[in-house]
């Protein structure tokens, strides 16, 4: 019995820790590239979702068809909010970043709770009924799909960002801006595409997330800060780094509902935090930026 | 004129760091700018290249002003910039450093021609080709920074004290270099420390000092200059 509930649980950590490797990567990409530290993250999670709710219910889309409209959706908007907000403070030090972006993340937060109301919604994927028992462990065909779909894109990302030219001139601007902007880099256009994959990924993440739980306009801020505390594990810049740790953050806060309790579930990550700052201050991938 | 920089001001903040300098570059010659730390060299060939803007004067290059436009759109005007302390990216590799140097080129033939081309020029660049740039050497990083600015074909390059911080042997060769890219027909404007170096090698120098331009000449001329020999060549 325990051992099954220790099964099922790891099985929950590493969905859930896939979809923080999402959220975290596009919060990473944002921060190596720009140097911005964007505190309104969990609002393009939290605005994806609405938008892969709306187009789920009032467009009648399938759950798949309304990720990629999140996507598409939170993307234009991401490269729009980069363009309008973020852009007029590129290479001004971070705490100009810090405050404005927490502007707009409540901001957002409101603005989403005024036209929306704070009830919880669901995304009905229409995949949930079916389901499968091995060995007294179950699962969705949904959860199973969102699985999969998180790897798929983790897997772009890389290829993008390691073979193809936009990749590396994002690569180039993270490493040395100038050096990028004297070899003819158009870094205001990988600022853009910048915000517009982070966006996209936090989008498709609030999707999953809203058919496996709910759809809330309040449920970006504790998704902001677990992503700040994945970084911070992961190491910025370095993907691999980022998704071990969103996948340890998955488990732990998995684990720890499962077995401590349930009601603490979002304290458990930032134990871990602060026990890995006392006891590994180097990080977990040890260096990073 | 092929280039004409006429009273260019600019600075960092409240601090002036450049004052009315007016400077001129024949095509297919090199001119070099001598000075000390903090003269100005530097921010000199930021403002060239677009990275910093210029608080007054102009920049006419080609045939075109080309003050106040964004940097790729000066790379992509024939002008580009090898700066000081070579600035590789140093987690890529040297061919992913080649290949981002020839990104305002749309022709991808053109750009795989080149990058053939700097392999035959600078041999080192091709066995390490695989390499990430942060792994070489000072010299075959400075290598590799020359051959990253010329995957653009451009017809002005700037190079921002080359021979910094390497071997007296290196140095030659990185003279040699610089003359062959002067002889294929790309103007350079070379700013130096070593300006025993640069001096000997330039059609023609400015001697820039706290942001104005004190001295001008061919280069030969300011070798024998009083002044220059106590201030800049130490005899």
């Amino acid at each position: 019995m325990m051992l099954t509930v220790f099964l099922q649980q790891t099985l929950n950590g590493i969905i859930l820790g896939c979809i923080y490797a999402l959220i975290a990567l596009g919060l990473s990409l944002i921060f190596g590239i720009l140097e911005t530290a964007n505190f309104a993250h969990g609002e393009f999670y939290m605005i994806g979702a609405f938008i892969g709710f709306f187009s789920t219910s009032l467009l009648g889309l399938p759950f798949f068809i309304s990720i990629l409209v999140a996507m598409a959706g939170m993307g234009l908007l991401g490269a729009v909010i980069e363009r309008v907000v973020f852009r007029p403070i590129v290479g001004k030090p971070l705490i100009n970043s810090m405050l404005l972006s927490f502007g707009l993340s409540t901001a957002l937060a409101n603005l989403a709770l005024f036209l929306f109301k704070p009830d919880p919604r669901k995304i009905e994927s229409g995949l949930s009924e079916f389901h499968f028992d091995v060995c007294g462990i179950f699962m969705t065909a949904e959860r199973l799909s969102i699985l999969v779909l998180c790897v798929v894109l983790v897997c772009l990302l890389s290829w993008f960002i390691q073979y193809t030219k936009t990749g590396k001139s994002m690569r180039a601007i993270a490493q040395d801006r100038t050096a990028a902007e004297l070899a003819g880099i158009n870094v205001r256009r990988i600022y853009s595409v910048t915000f517009a994959i982070s966006g996209a990924l936090a989008a498709a993440a609030g999707t999953m997330v809203g058919a496996m739980f709910y759809v809330q306009p309040d449920m970006g801020l504790a998704v902001t800060l677990k992503s700040f505390i994945i970084i911070t594990l992961g190491g910025i810049g370095q993907i691999k780094g980022v998704i071990f740790a969103a996948i340890l953050i998955g488990l732990v806060e998995s684990l720890g509902g499962g077995f401590i309790s349930y009601a603490y579930k979002d304290a458990y990550p930032f134990i871990l935090m602060l026990l890995l700052f006392i006891l590994k201050p180097e990080g977990l991938a040890g260096g990073g930026k | 004129m092929f280039l004409k920089v006429q009273d260019l001001c600019a600075g960092y903040g409240r601090i002036q760091a450049l004052h009315n300098v007016s400077i001129e570059a024949e095509k297919g010659s090199i001119v070099t700018l001598i000075g000390s730390n903090g003269a100005g060299k530097s921010t000199f060939m930021m403002c060239l290249s677009g990275v910093l803007r210029p608080t007054s004067g102009t920049i006419e290059f080609d045939g075109r002003f080309i003050h106040g436009l964004h940097p790729e759109k000066i790379v992509a005007a024939g002008l580009s910039q090898c700066p000081e302390g070579r600035r590789v990216w140093p987690k890529m590799t040297v061919k992913e450093n080649l290949e981002m140097g020839g990104i305002s080129v749309k022709d991808p033939g053109v750009v795989s021609e080149r990058l053939d081309m700097a392999f035959s020029n600078f041999p080192i660049l091709a066995e390490r080709r695989n390499q990430l740039a942060g792994s070489l050497s000072g010299g075959e990083q400075q290598m590799l920074a020359i051959a990253r600015a010329l995957m653009s074909g451009p017809k002005l390059l700037l190079l921002d004290e080359p021979s910094l911080g390497l071997a007296p042997i290196i140095v030659e060769k990185v003279v040699e270099i610089i003359k062959k890219i002067r002889d294929g027909g790309t103007t350079v404007i070379l700013v130096e420390q070593n300006a025993f170096m640069a001096l000997s090698i330039a059609d023609y120098a400015y001697v820039l000092e706290t942001g104005h331009v004190v001295l001008s000449g061919k280069g030969s001329d300011l070798l024998k200059d009083d002044s220059v020999r106590k201030s800049y060549l130490g005899v």
